[in-house]
């Protein structure tokens, strides 16, 4: 057997594991006698096996890594000198992976949506006039639509320079609010997020920004098309 | 190796009953028959004792007339001597046991020629490379090792083939010997 030969046939841990035949075990005896490297191989395997065999005589108990892990660890949370850092790090990481995994990801999906063309539905709402009961106008927006824009006009003379617009629930919650500048013209083109709105009753409240009183109202309802 | 070791002029020196020389051969072989000993005979006492009688009788060979004039085949010819050796030991204690049967069970000590071999630097460094191990693989090892169940059992009980038994024995081998030389122990 030459030193290629043991190599191939692995005969250093065969032989260490005893499942060289006889004859086999021999031809490897005859090598290793004349071979440094897998003398080297041999002793350093003979060392382990040994020591092994001690360690598990004195007790050592197979460990699986939660095991190991737990153990390491439990008993650092009762040691400031130990435990504030390794909190400190373990949250450094938790913020880290929030961030990487949840926080960057969302953001790079709302610039993207930013910046790419959307699909809007677009409704013309006219105002309740004073002592009507109700003129509820249905919208149909579609699915996908990202927004809503709702065009009315400002029935106030003179035209207020800004207006206040409180989108109202149902339950009477104003659930998105925003100043805006009048046109000349006196109509607004208002673009509210499908996010805000979605199916259902809702109210467009209209007021003069600066005085706070109510202009108008524009009652709609919200479907999806 | 043993062209470059074990020349004509080495081989002068041995038969000229040289110290130095004679301390060298003894150093150098000592250690390869411990380790083919090592899966012959558990007892160390015994070991012992056919590493001296081999070492005797190839000293009286090589100064007699029928020693050997080849000094490259020093090796081969050391191992024959050695396996010989052990063999009638093996017999003679078969003959003439000399271990009490109330005596503790050998087999369930640590196979120890040299006490050297283990030492709590190096305990160590088997707790951390087994550490480092899956749980499965520490199992295999202490069921190789402290419980000496059979390999072929232990392959059919965990699933694996025996090459995982030589991979896992290559692997856990070579990081134990890294640790050991990074941490000089």
């Amino acid at each position: 057997m030459d030193h290629v030969e043991a190599r191939k046939s692995k005969a250093v841990e065969r032989y260490l594991l005893g499942e060289l035949s006889e004859e086999e075990s021999e031809e490897f005896e005859l090598h290793f006698f004349d071979c440094k490297d897998c003398e080297e191989e041999l002793r350093v395997g003979a060392l382990f096996a040994e020591n092994a065999r001690a360690v598990f005589a004195e007790g050592y108990a197979p460990r699986s890594w939660w095991s190991s892990f737990q153990e390491t660890w439990a008993g650092a949370w009762r040691r400031p000198a130990l435990g504030v850092p390794s909190f400190a790090a373990l949250l450094l990481v938790a913020v880290s992976v929030y961030q990487n995994g949840v926080e960057i990801p969302s953001l790079r999906r709302q610039a993207a949506v930013a910046t790419s063309p959307q699909l809007t539905a677009i409704a013309t709402l006219k105002g309740l006039s004073r002592g009507a009961e109700s003129d509820e106008r249905t919208i149909g927006v579609p699915k996908a639509a990202s927004s809503l824009v709702i065009q009315f006009d400002v029935t106030a003379d003179p035209l207020p320079s800004r207006i206040r617009c409180d989108v109202v629930n149902s339950a009477g919650s104003v659930v998105s609010s925003s100043v805006v500048p009048v046109p000349a013209n006196g109509t607004v083109p208002l673009s509210v997020s499908t996010r805000v709105v979605g199916p259902g009753s809702w109210v467009l409240v209209v007021r003069d920004a600066t005085s706070g009183n109510e202009i108008s109202r524009y009652p709609f309802r919200y479907r999806i098309s | 190796m043993s062209q470059e070791v074990f020349t004509p002029d080495y081989l002068d020196r041995l038969r000229a009953a040289d110290p130095e020389t004679e301390r060298h051969f003894v150093r150098y072989f000592s250690s390869l028959m411990r380790l083919k000993l090592r899966g012959m005979i558990r007892s160390p006492q015994v070991a012992e004792d056919v590493c001296q009688e081999t070492f005797m009788r190839i000293f009286r060979i090589l100064r007699s007339e029928r020693g050997i004039e080849s000094p490259d085949r020093l090796p081969a010819f050391v191992h024959t001597v050695c396996r010989n050796v052990a063999l009638e030991h093996l017999r003679a204690l078969g003959r003439h046991p000399q271990i009490p049967e109330n005596a503790p069970d050998v087999s369930s000590g640590p196979v120890d020629f040299d006490a050297s071999l283990v030492n709590e630097e190096r305990k160590q460094v088997i707790r951390q490379v087994l550490g480092e191990l899956n749980y499965r693989d520490q199992q295999i090892l202490r069921m190789i090792y402290l419980e000496e169940v059979d390999k072929l059992q232990v392959c059919s009980y965990f699933r694996v083939k025996p090459d995982h038994l030589r991979l896992l024995l290559h692997r856990a081998k070579n990081r134990f010997r890294k640790v050991l030389e990074r941490e000089g122990a």
